[in-house]
């Protein structure tokens, strides 16, 4: 089998850019939480998210070096009567090291007086080159307000039941790497 | 020096394409990013630049002409007592918009002749129907946050070379204020305790 390797490929005629290594995504990861998540002890209290979200097995290993990583969080909390608060953090390890918080953190807030209203949370954030081929993991973490925050991960209900996860929604962290 | 034309490119079975020769492939992705907390405290049914990077004109991306751009913005918005609304535009400098255009000439904002914005910055047909909401309520309470994330396809780009985007913040003529990046689990109005950075995240798409 032969190889043939460019760092660009242009259209005939006009030399518009077919594909071009600098800024393309070359590959995409997932790991998703189908699990119903309470937990009444996270007021002002720092927890890791629950399965993957947290455990820090969410992971890529770049093909380049000097690759960016595009992070996205989208998860999905709900409320109780009257408000929740909720505050995740962010952070990367390159294989077997130390924790690093990144600016990739997010905040939700809900305010409802019945039970079972939730919301879909997006955020996203493109790391820095990390000069790593090594496995990259990522975790999140979470903290409510002192005053109102629970947490409700993958809990809504139509009928105002806490504990239901009616729309069969999935708390996820998507990494894509985009190649410099 | 050697040439080799191709009209696509595909893996070894031929079943996968693996260049980006295909309409709507994305082909780079550029992101500028806001770390402070910003607060406004006069933007009632007022539209005002974004602050840094986010309404300066800097986030950019340099295109191929025809090509559309996939454009996500990342706002997060502070809470202080009781709630706080604030609506967000969106605009750029790529090519005509039919859709929007002008609109804020004859926007029915009652504070038309004090906008902070400058009419350069907002020339005609420079806004995209790119805007973004936020909301959030907490009576008696200070920090908490809600992070706006939304995404849109741009036109199609009319020149070849940079093209500038800039957001401005307008907010509610009753809950009006903003306080980007400010998020605190004990009520702090100064503080960006979880590490919040408010983004504009661009991505190249072609379209042949």
């Amino acid at each position: 089998m032969s190889t043939l390797k460019t760092n660009a490929i242009l259209r005939p005629a006009d030399d518009r850019v077919y594909f071009r290594k600098s800024g393309a995504i070359v590959q995409a990861k997932r790991a998703a939480y189908y699990t119903s998540e309470y937990n009444n002890t996270s007021q002002n209290s720092l927890y890791d998210m629950p399965g993957n979200l947290g455990d820090g097995s969410a992971s890529i290993t770049p093909y380049f070096s000097n690759s960016r990583i595009l992070f996205t969080a989208v998860l999905h909390p709900g409320c109780e009567t009257t408000w929740r608060a909720n505050f995740f953090r962010t952070y990367y390890k390159i294989g077997s090291g130390s924790w690093t918080q990144f600016a990739g953190g997010f905040g939700s807030t809900l305010y409802c007086n019945t039970d079972g209203v939730a919301r879909t949370l997006k955020s996203t954030y493109m790391l820095g080159t990390l000069n790593t081929t090594s496995a990259v993991y990522f975790k999140i973490q979470q903290i409510g307000h002192q005053s109102g925050g629970y947490l409700h991960l993958n809990l809504n209900s139509t009928s105002g039941s806490g504990s239901g996860n009616q729309g069969s929604v999935a708390s996820t962290i998507f990494l894509q790497e985009v190649a410099q | 020096m050697s040439e080799v034309v191709v009209s696509k490119v595909t893996n070894v079975a031929g079943d996968y394409f693996i260049d980006s020769s295909q309409p709507g492939s994305i082909i780079q992705v550029q992101a500028y990013d806001y770390g402070s907390i910003y607060n406004n405290t006069n933007i009632a049914n007022k539209e005002c630049q974004m602050p840094g990077v986010l309404g300066d004109g800097s986030a950019k991306i340099e295109v191929e002409a025809g090509n559309r751009i996939l454009v996500e913005c990342n706002i997060h918005n502070g809470q202080h007592d009781t709630w706080r609304g604030n609506f967000f535009r969106m605009y750029w400098n790529g090519g005509k918009n039919d859709a929007g255009a002008g609109e804020y000439v004859t926007s029915n904002l009652n504070n038309n002749d004090a906008y902070s914005v400058s009419n350069p910055e907002r020339p005609q047909n420079s806004l995209l129907w790119g805007g973004g909401a936020s909301f959030s309520y907490i009576s008696g309470q200070n920090g908490g946050a809600s992070t706006a994330n939304w995404t849109i396809l741009t036109p199609p780009c009319d020149n070849a070379g940079t093209v500038n985007f800039s957001l401005t913040v307008t907010g509610h003529d009753n809950g009006n204020y903003i306080h980007l990046n400010n998020n605190s689990s004990t009520g702090s109005t100064g503080s960006n305790q979880n590490n919040f950075s408010s983004s504009i995240i661009l991505k190249e798409v072609y379209y042949p």
